[in-house]
């Protein structure tokens, strides 16, 4: 019944490239227009902060867990960040079921560095005892429906879901840590990094590729960018190459359309 | 956990989220939740929160697990890392394989596997927050994901768990009464039939209690089942 | 037939075009128990999600979702998956393959030890073909010789659109008066596989818009839940059309 995606790109390839080559997108998009953005926080009552985002038919939930644990020995005065992404086949019919393979680990690590670059969480706030006890904080990336750029909808829900995060207060007692569940406090979050992906197809760049689209693209490029505007992370995947004009295209296109997307996800998280 | 309280049901029967010993946690279902899977549902139970998919039936590869007469049924249950109190480590454990084990166990019944020879018919079930009574929720989605992928079915299976708690035999019990309750009984049945397809024990019973608890999760089934059917209809237009 | 003898003794518990689930109790008694039920003794139950339909004594239940099920005489378009010793395997979107012998393909005899087939037919290749046999353990026999609406053999020089297979009669129409439609006004060859794969040429200039256009309109067609609408849809697209 399903199809394996070699003959579905067989079959999808001439219809999204004919479009494409007249200006049109197979969902009638813009080149530099995003699918509908859902977001939704605290979704997940038991995890520290959480976000179902919906990016067209593309569905994941992110959840937030923070965890007493030590520091890392290169920076004893700071907490830890640990991003992981679940490719559960429940989202795909080529989704194995396993360990993450390379794919979701590249995912993982792109919003990784996203978070981590833009300084986003303020991570000296989440040391605890100096060299002994500080916050983990786990951010699990669980893709319901794969429909296409993952790695956009993924850093909107770990953004959205760290912003809306609350850190349990702690006494500490004979190097003891204890935990008040009770009473909290707001995640330090303070910057708000959004990713941009672009697919390149033939001659074209085009914002958000969706499943059909990505199956046909050459090459992609990610990009990262905190609230500055500046960039903070870039990702060039897939076989294909990214020439020159193509590249600035691609990089300007991801720029501008960034701040725009970060209203957005702002305002859904606002409302 | 948290500590435990005082007592877990009152003297007049009430629980501690107000229901009587009979009564289940809110329901909610939805089918067809999603794009990619062939059939799908969304279920919550009380604070459960449970996603099921079905891809298939579909050619199973590798050829030699093929059966010439029949369909192979899989079923993977998994939890979130974020859906327990405690951080899970992803991945499977003892636990999460017996629970995908003795789901597609649940099932099978229900399904004429016969007509899809040489397939497989993948389950895929997702616990994104849980709150006791995960595996039954888990069989309730899948069954109404089974048929919303079309799959020829003699029956929905619906299933929910009874318990002992302070000495009562009380249905659905919700995360404390789990936790310190005297006795678990989850159940899966084909409702059409009265017959049972998951049947677990833990904790200390009398016969006449067990009995007493497979009548009362068996009540719940039923319930569960309507709810099942008109989701179903709701997504086909039928309501 | 009425009038004579005693009136059959049946009894049915569903509404024509009700929507049912599996298990559900369809009808009792002297009835025809057809596609979409089973029989429990005096009994008949739905096996899947879908509409019941009552004509007189006959029961049957209208998938609303599911598989493509292949039935003997059926046309498919399939696509090439693997290349056999003496076969081919054509995806045709049902559960498992469906299995085109090369007598069934190549008029000529072939030589198998010297022939590679991949000569007459390789992957990826898309073929209109019909269900030939579908054997006790559910095995797909297609050929390409016979009768068919449409034709038979590699399909080239066009594209394809997939849809749901339960949405095919819509895009068929009435008696054929959708595709009918679509063909005229678009000027297209559209052959519509019962496993729900369109295959769509253009008979003239300019080709890929008028392909384009036909995909549009069965993607349109598919998704819209009413056809009211889809005539006015097709004019504004024909006025489009026009300006090309």
């Amino acid at each position: 019944m399903s199809l394996d995606l070699d003959l579905l790109a067989k079959i999808k390839r001439h219809e999204v490239l004919s479009m494409i080559r007249t200006g049109e997108r197979i969902d009638g998009r813009d080149f530099d227009e995003f699918r509908p953005i859902e977001v939704r926080t605290g979704v997940i009552s038991k995890a520290n902060g959480s976000a179902l985002v919906r990016l067209g038919n593309t569905q994941l939930v992110v959840g937030v867990k923070l965890e007493v644990g030590t520091p890392f020995p290169d920076t004893p005065d700071q907490g830890a960040l640990a991003v992981n992404a679940e490719l559960v086949p429940l989202a795909d019919p080529t989704f194995e079921p396993g360990p993450p393979d390379e794919n979701a680990i590249e995912l993982s690590r792109v919003v990784d560095r996203g978070i981590r670059e833009s300084e986003a969480i303020d991570l000296e706030e989440l040391c605890i005892v100096e060299g002994e006890h500080c916050w983990v904080v786990f951010v699990d990336i669980h893709v319901l429906d794969h429909d296409g750029n993952l790695f956009d909808a993924s850093l909107m829900g770990s953004v959205a879901a760290l912003a809306t995060a609350e850190v349990p207060e702690v006494e500490v007692e004979d190097d003891e840590v204890e935990v008040i569940e009770d009473e909290t406090r707001p995640l330090p979050f303070r910057d708000f990094p959004i990713s941009v992906t672009v697919a390149k197809i033939e001659d074209h760049v085009l914002v958000d590729p969706c499943l059909e689209e990505e199956i046909v693209m050459d090459a992609r490029m990610t990009v990262t960018t905190n609230e500055r505007g500046d960039v903070c992370a870039v990702q060039k995947g897939d076989k294909g190459e990214f020439p020159p004009k193509a590249f600035e295209e691609a990089l300007e296109m991801a720029v501008k359309k960034s701040k725009e997307i970060r209203r957005t996800v702002k305002a859904q998280i606002e409302s | 956990m948290a500590e435990e309280p005082e007592r877990l049901i009152a003297e007049d029967g009430t629980r501690l989220d107000g229901r009587k010993p009979d009564e289940l946690r809110p329901l909610r279902i939805q089918a067809g939740v999603l794009k990619r899977a062939d059939g799908s549902a969304y279920l919550e139970l009380g604070s459960n929160k449970i996603i099921a998919a079905v891809y298939g039936p579909r050619e199973l590869h590798p050829r030699h697990k093929q059966k010439p007469d029949r369909a192979v049924i899989r079923f993977r249950y998994n939890m979130a890392p974020f859906s327990v109190d405690e951080r899970k480590r992803p991945g499977p454990d003892r636990r999460s394989i017996e629970i995908s084990k003795l789901s597609k166990e649940a099932l099978e019944p229900a399904l004429f596997t016969e007509y899809y020879p040489r397939t497989a018919i993948d389950i895929f079930v997702e616990v994104l927050q849980a709150d006791a009574g995960t595996r039954c929720a888990g069989i309730t989605a899948a069954s109404v994901a089974l048929a919303d992928a079309g799959i020829e079915m003699k029956d929905l299976v619906a299933a929910v768990a009874a318990g002992k708690v302070d000495g009562h035999i009380v249905l659905d019990p919700m995360y404390y009464e789990d936790g310190y309750g005297e006795a678990d009984v989850p159940l899966a049945m084909m409702p059409k039939y009265d017959a049972i397809t998951l049947l677990q024990m833990d904790g200390n019973m009398t016969e006449d209690e067990f009995k007493e608890a497979v009548r009362l999760a068996k009540k719940g089934c039923k319930i569960i089942y309507r709810e099942q059917r008109r989701a179903l209809k709701r997504k086909y237009g039928g309501e | 037939m009425t009038g004579e003898g005693p009136v059959p003794e049946y009894r049915i518990y569903v509404e024509d075009r009700e929507v049912v689930t599996p298990g559900e109790l369809l009808a009792e008694g002297q009835v025809i128990a057809s596609d979409g039920t089973y029989r429990e003794g005096d009994k008949v139950y739905s096996k899947v999600t879908g509409l019941a339909s009552i004509e007189g004594r006959k029961v049957r239940v209208i998938p609303l979702s599911g598989p493509y099920v292949p039935t003997k005489g059926d046309y498919v378009i399939g696509i090439v998956q693997e290349v056999k010793f003496s076969s081919w395997l054509l995806d045709i979107r049902a559960p498992t393959p469906g299995v085109l012998h090369v007598s069934e393909f190549v008029d000529e005899e072939v030589d198998l030890i010297t022939t590679d087939l991949s000569e007459y037919l390789r992957e990826g290749d898309v073929v209109g073909a019909l269900v030939q046999e579908v054997d006790p353990v559910k095995r797909v026999k297609l050929t390409t010789k016979g009768e068919a609406m449409n034709p038979l053999g590699r399909l080239k020089d066009g594209r394809i659109v997939e849809i749901d297979p339960v949405k095919v009669p819509r895009v068929i129409g009435r008696r054929g008066s959708m595709v009918r439609m679509l063909k005229d006004v678009l000027g297209c060859d559209i052959f519509v596989g019962i496993n729900g794969r369109i295959f769509i040429r253009a008979r003239e200039e300019p080709r890929e818009i008028r392909e384009d256009l036909a995909v549009r309109a069965i993607v349109e067609i598919e998704r819209r839940s009413h056809l009211s609408g889809l005539t006015d849809w097709l004019e504004s697209t024909l006025k489009r059309l026009s300006r090309w």
